[in-house]
Formats: C-alpha cells, structure tokens, sequence
C-alpha cells in the first residue's frame, strides 16, 4: 500500500535539490534494474527514468524474457539504441517493428521461439547501420530451408555494413537436418560468420563459391561477379557442419586467407562414412596454413563416433605449424595419446586457453616434461580418465589460470586441491563428477582462490559436513556467485548453510538432490536473507522429490524477490492445485519457469519449449 | 594567493594549484591576486571543496609521494600511463572517505563542483550516489533519499502492473 504523503519537510531530495542533469548523470550510472526500482519511487523520479531509458543506447534483456507490451514500454521512444541483446522468448514476428531500430549496430535475439523466417526480411529492411547481428532461433511450423535462404539473402543485401553474421538455427527433429540447402552468398564486408547447421557439402560450396545458384531471384541480383572466392575477408569462421571431412578443411585453407579463428563442430548420428572422415591430412593443411590464432574441432559427445582416422601424428603436424595459437579446442579424437597433446604444449607457446573434451588417452604424462606456464588461463580437460591429481601440482603453478575444468576426471581426488586452491587468479573451478571428499572442499575452503563459480555436480563422497566444512570462514563466502551442488546426497544442512553463508550467490542447482526438503527453500528465499545479500536469480529444484505442493506458495511474493528462472521439473509443484503457477506469474512476471528439466536457465533446452503458451 | 569569497561572505585564500582545480577559476583568473565572489556557494561547503582540491593539488603536483611511490612505479612500468590521479590507490581511499556524509551535504558538493567545474569531484559524488542506489527497492531508496511517495494507491497498482517485469524486487 502506497503510504500517505507526509508532510512536506525535506521530501523530494534527489529530485529538488539536484539538477535534472546531474540527475541523469547519476542515472548514466545504474543499471536497467536499478532504474526500474527507481521509477516507482515519487512521480518526478518517474519521468526521469522515462527520459533516461528513452536515450539508452545499449541494453541487455537477455536475463529477462519481456512481452511485447513491456518492451514497446522500454523501446518506443528510444531513438539512440545501438546495442541491444534481447531474449525473445515471448516475441513473435510482430514485434520486430518495436526493437528493429534504425540506429542498431549490434543486434543479439536470443531463444527465439516464435519467429519466421520474415525477420531477416524485417531486419534488414529496418536495420540499414547493423554491423553485428547474431540470433538462436527454432524453426517454426516447419518453414522450408528455402524461406530461410531468401529472407537471409534478402537481409545481407541491405545490411551493407555488417561485419559479423551468426545464425544458429534449430529444428524440432533431434537428427541433423540442413536449413541451408541453397546456395549462400556471403558479402565481402563480412569478417565474422556463424552458420548452424550446414551440410559439409553446401558449407564447402559457400566457401568456394562456386557456380551461381539459378532458383533463387535474390541470387540473380547480386552484383559480385561469381569468380573466385567472394569471402577472403573472413576473419572468424564458426560451423556446425553434418560431418567435419578433410575436403572442408581444404575448402577453408585454400580460400580463407585472413582466416584467423576457426569452429568447426559435428555431432554425426548416422554410422560415419569413414572414408569422408578427418584425417591426420586434415590437421596438418591446418598447420600449414598456420595463420590461426584460435581453432576448434569437436564432435559432439552424443555423436555416435569419434575421429578414428586422426593419431598422434596428425596432431603433431597440426602443432608444428601453429605457433601463433592462443586458443585450442578438440573433442572427440579417441586415438590420440600423450605424444599428440604433448606436441601442442611443445610448439604452442602462446597458449592462453586449451581444452581437451573426450580425451580418452589424455594423461598426466602429457604436462610432465614441460614447464608451467604464466601463458594458461583456462585449461579444461574433460572426461579424461586418466588424469589424476598429480596434475594439479602443475597447474598450481600456472599462476594467471582463471578456469579450470576437470569435470569428470574421476581419477582426481583431494590431494593437490591445496596447492590449486592458493591460484590468486582462479575464479572458475569445475569438479564435477570428480572423487574428492569433504576433506577436500575443507581445503578448497581453505583456500585463497576468488572462486565465483564452482561446479561439485555428482561428486558422490561430499556429504553436508563437507559443504559446512569449506564455507566456515571461507573466502568463498564473498565471492560465489554460481554453486551447482546437485545429484549430492545433501540435506537441508548444507542448503541453509550457503542460503547463510554465501552473500553474492546468484545461481544455483540443487537438482536431484532427493533429501531437500521445505526448509531448504525457506532458508534461501525468505526477505529476511536478501539483506544484505544478493538475491537469488536462477534456482534448479528439478527433481527434488521431497519438496512439498508448497513449492508454488514459497516461492511467491514476498519471498524470492528477484527470482528469474526457476527449473521444478519432476517435483510436486505442478501436481496439486493446478492454478498455482498461473498464480505465481502474475505476482511474479519477471520469472520463468521450467518444469522440462532444463539445465540453469534454459541454455540448452528452450529450443524444446513450446513456443505458444503465454 | 586567490581569494575566494563565498555567498555568506566568507573569504578564503588558497594557492593558485589548489584554485586551479576548477577549471573555471582557471579561465577566469588573470590575476594573481584575484578576488573570486563565489555567491552561490555557502561556505560549508566551500570548506569542504577546497579540502578536495587541496589534497588532489598536492597529489598532482606531487606524483611520487612516498605513499603512492610504488603504485605509481608499477603503473609507468606497464605500457598504460595513467594521467588520472584516481589511479593512486592512496587518494582514492582518502576519496572514499571524503564522501561518507550524508545526502544533502552531497548534493551541496557536487552542484558546486559542477559550478565550478571540476570534473573529477562531479564524478566522485555521482559515483558515490549511484552506489546508494543500486540494488536497493524502490521503499528503501524513499527512505535512504527521504522521498515522499506521491503515487496513489491506484497509480501505484496501474505502475506495478504495466512494469511488473522489473519490479520484481518489490
């Protein structure tokens, strides 16, 4: 309830006794959020937030899925946005008009479920100074690759100054399908290019560009003349292609030449024609090219397969001659021993970020003969079976490490976690599924690391004593923001204990964590928490079975102020009282809710959502 | 020596680097022994402006104080050459304690220093401000700023409703 006015004396303050352009100064400052709980102070505060969002030019609503009406609240009068990333969750094609501004440069859509092919069309009518625009969007209604195709083309047409153009598309079918069955002509001012998915075949026919495509009319009317490769200016190439082959490779080596950063990803479903495959050839046109700075070459972990055909000498070959990389991914390749990896750390010296996935003959050996480097920042090795905790020993010593990944290297265990919980620089550490104790997170604890996200998913000997243990006077008590402590066999213990303890967490995931129960939700959203803490913004309570039909009642209004995703997939939440989510929306309309059983925040998973449901 | 005369009449004499700070005494003064009739400035708080400009004169001219010596040595050392004397983490703690007064005698300050233009304490006082602000609801920032709610109940409903997507710290 709105209190009475009280008497006039010294009301007003910020409004009265500052000029309306210090006020926007102090505005220029804060935050989306902190103007919103701004405007509902006094009604002059009011329209100076107004007129402070009308002339915003970047704005980021990526955590925060708007309907249409709130954002033609927010957009309407805004004439000087250039920078907008925006989640599109409840969007659809009409709301192009409403963000599609004249003076955007840099125009980021993500988790579109509703919108056709029309808005390439749209946007690149609207959008002539676009320089960036990259968008995740799901095929609707099935549309045809070609209504794809020529909306696209009919965009890179009129977006003459785009540089950076990335489009991952995703289909209702689990199996690969191709949304870019015509031919595709990229302009010559694009340097950065994202295309998912892509047969191998149309990917290396783009890139050549050979021959000119007759169906399409859009074809026909570009000016370019067809000879010899029209993108040479491509700095970044990024593709999820059916199946990584040599001849692709070849294609980009031979006609790419100021190629400097290089994704290439498949996920094959199908049995693998091995005589297509990758091989040690391929690597090594890539070490002669020798002008990349970053590469990555991964088949995805539910691919059926991995690259049979590359060994260590491919690797080998590929290291030689890429002295200049800063930046290296592979995943998937099952031949590839020690000597291979270990060539990387010999002729790479420039490395800052490698990350070896499905690594299956990675081993310590590896690191052994070469010297820690201040170069690392973030090392991920995952799923190495092989590895153990001596390697911490190493990596203790890569003093400006950030990230470390060793998520499902069951063979590390608590010895060395003291030595890396001393990295000053550490802010990521990932050991999930790993076979460390209590004892070891009273180290981590222990530690000086600033760590902001810590990932201990599955780590099956932790038991609540361990997660008490390393947030007792723990410098983790400041500086977590994201804790993923599920499949633990935890009990509210441990859930009260970091609701307590840890004042910057934001997110969390408890999921499958059977033995929570109520008092764990009350503990981490009563209002009594917030002060003087962060409020919690994505929680993932999927599969806590104990949780009771209270659930929709706790966390609605006043409790979870700020809440923004909540995963409750598989608990009790849905299942008594029907109306309570509809309930909760409305006192909470800021809040998505996931009962699918997607991972923190949709990341993975809002391409199976249905679009329809508002 | 500048002589600085505030609204209520007081005078104050300061060394022209301390004057100097303000970038309007600078262009106006061309005189040494300037007379400088500030009338919309109290003396409070002319007191408390040329503390500022005292220690951030005394900072500037002397980069290498024996206190920030070694701050100042690792930042040439990089290839970055900080101008801002902000860089100093010395002074910036002195800033930081500079600005824990109340709202009022803040608002007082900056539209002073806007007056008189000095950028880096404008900047020091809108920081500080919005730092009160932030993360903070909307009763709470009432309370901190002592505003009166002047929305009625129904308004109030009707903002909460149409904005309800960002106001879910209420």
């Amino acid at each position: 309830m709105a209190k009475m006015a009280r008497d006039g004396n010294g009301g007003g303050q910020l409004t009265e006794a500052l000029p309306q352009a210090l006020l926007l100064e102090i505005m220029a400052r804060l935050d989306l959020e902190s103007l919103c709980s701004l405007a509902p102070v006094c009604k002059s505060l009011h329209s100076s937030v107004s007129l402070r969002i009308s002339v915003l030019s970047t704005l980021d609503l990526s955590d925060i899925s708007p309907t249409i009406c709130s954002l033609r609240r927010i957009l309407t009068d805004n004439k000087s946005l250039q920078n907008l990333i925006l989640n599109c969750r409840w969007l659809d094609d009409s709301s192009v008009e409403v963000f599609a501004k004249e003076s955007i440069r840099e125009l980021v859509l993500l988790r579109c479920t509703r919108f056709s092919s029309y808005i390439f069309t749209a946007i690149g009518k609207c959008c002539r100074k676009l320089r960036m625009f990259t968008v995740e969007m799901k095929q609707v209604n099935n549309e045809p690759a070609a209504s794809y195709n020529k909306s696209v083309g009919q965009m890179l047409d009129r977006c003459l100054c785009l540089e950076s153009f990335s489009v991952k598309l995703y289909s209702d079918h689990d199996y690969f399908c191709n949304l870019w069955s015509f031919q595709l002509t990229i302009p010559q001012t694009i340097k950065v290019l994202l295309l998912r998915p892509i047969s191998d075949l149309h990917a290396k026919q783009f890139i050549c560009n050979r021959g000119v495509g007759g169906s399409d009319a859009w074809l026909a009317s570009v000016s370019m003349p067809s000879s010899g490769p029209m993108i040479y200016s491509l700095r970044s190439l990024t593709l999820v292609v059916s199946q990584i082959t040599d001849e692709l490779v070849f294609s980009i080596t031979s006609n790419l030449h100021h190629l400097v950063e290089l994704c290439l990803e498949d996920n094959l479903r199908e049995g693998p024609s091995l005589q297509n495959d990758l091989t040690n050839r391929g690597l090594e046109l890539l070490g002669s090219f020798g002008k990349l700075i970053s590469l990555s070459l991964t088949r995805g972990k539910k691919s059926l397969t991995k690259f049979k055909m590359v060994n260590d000498v491919g690797i080998l070959l590929l290291a030689e001659g890429c002295g200049r990389l800063e930046s290296l991914r592979l995943g998937g390749f099952a031949k590839v021993t020690d000597a291979g990896y270990s060539s990387i750390l010999q002729f790479c010296k420039n490395l800052k970020r490698l990350q070896i996935w499905n690594g299956l003959l990675l081993s310590d050996l590896t690191f052994h003969n070469f010297a820690p480097t201040g170069n690392l920042t973030e090392v991920r090795l995952v799923s190495g079976k092989y590895i153990t905790s001596e390697i911490l020993e190493y990596f203790s010593l890569c003093e400006n490490l950030q990230v470390l990944d060793l998520s499902l290297c069951r063979n590390i265990a608590d010895e060395g976690l003291n030595s890396i919980s001393r990295l000053c620089k550490m802010t990521t550490l990932n050991l999930s599924g790993v076979d460390i104790s209590d004892e070891g997170l009273s180290t981590l604890g222990g530690g000086t690391s600033p760590i902001e996200t810590l990932n201990l998913r599955g780590c099956k000997r932790i038991t609540d004593r361990g997660i008490v243990m390393m947030l007792c006077d723990s410098i983790l008590r400041k500086t977590l923001v994201t804790l993923d402590l599920s499949y633990l066999s935890l009990s509210d213990i441990a859930i009260v204990a970091v609701a307590e303890a840890c004042t910057e967490i934001s997110n969390l995931c408890i999921r499958n964590c059977f033995f929570i129960s109520d008092a764990s939700l009350s503990a981490l959203g009563s209002p009594e928490r917030t002060r003087g803490k962060r409020s919690l913004r994505k929680l993932d309570l999927f599969n806590c079975c104990r949780l009771s039909a209270n659930v929709s009642r706790m966390v609605s209004h006043p409790f979870f102020c700020g809440l923004r995703w909540l995963g409750v997939g598989k608990t009790r939440f849905f299942s008594e009282g029907k109306d309570a989510p509809e309930e909760l929306l409305s006192t909470k309309p800021g809040l998505s809710i996931c009962a699918m059983g997607c991972e923190i925040g949709c990341k993975d998973g809002w391409q199976h959502h249905a679009g329809g449901a508002a | 020596m500048i002589k600085l005369v505030s609204g209520d009449g007081a005078e104050f004499e300061v060394e022209e680097e301390v004057a100097f700070q303000s970038k309007i005494i600078k262009d106006i003064v061309a005189d040494a022994d300037d007379v400088i009739p500030l009338p919309t400035v109290s003396s409070k708080v002319l007191i408390q402006v040329i503390e500022y400009c005292r220690k951030h004169a005394a900072v500037n001219s002397f980069p290498l104080s024996p206190s920030s010596s070694a701050a100042a040595a690792a930042s040439s050392s990089s290839s970055i050459s900080y101008s801002k004397p902000v860089s100093d983490p010395a002074l910036r703690a002195w800033d930081n304690e500079f600005v824990k007064l109340n709202n009022s005698s803040l608002f007082d300050i900056v539209i002073a220093a806007n007056y008189l233009d000095i950028e880096e304490l404008v900047d020091l006082v809108l920081e500080t401000v919005a730092d009160r602000i932030k993360g903070k609801q909307a009763q709470e920032i009432r309370r901190q700023f002592n505003i009166e709610n002047d929305f009625t109940p129904e308004e109030e409903e009707a903002l909460r409703r149409e904005n309800s997507w960002a106001f879910q710290n209420n």
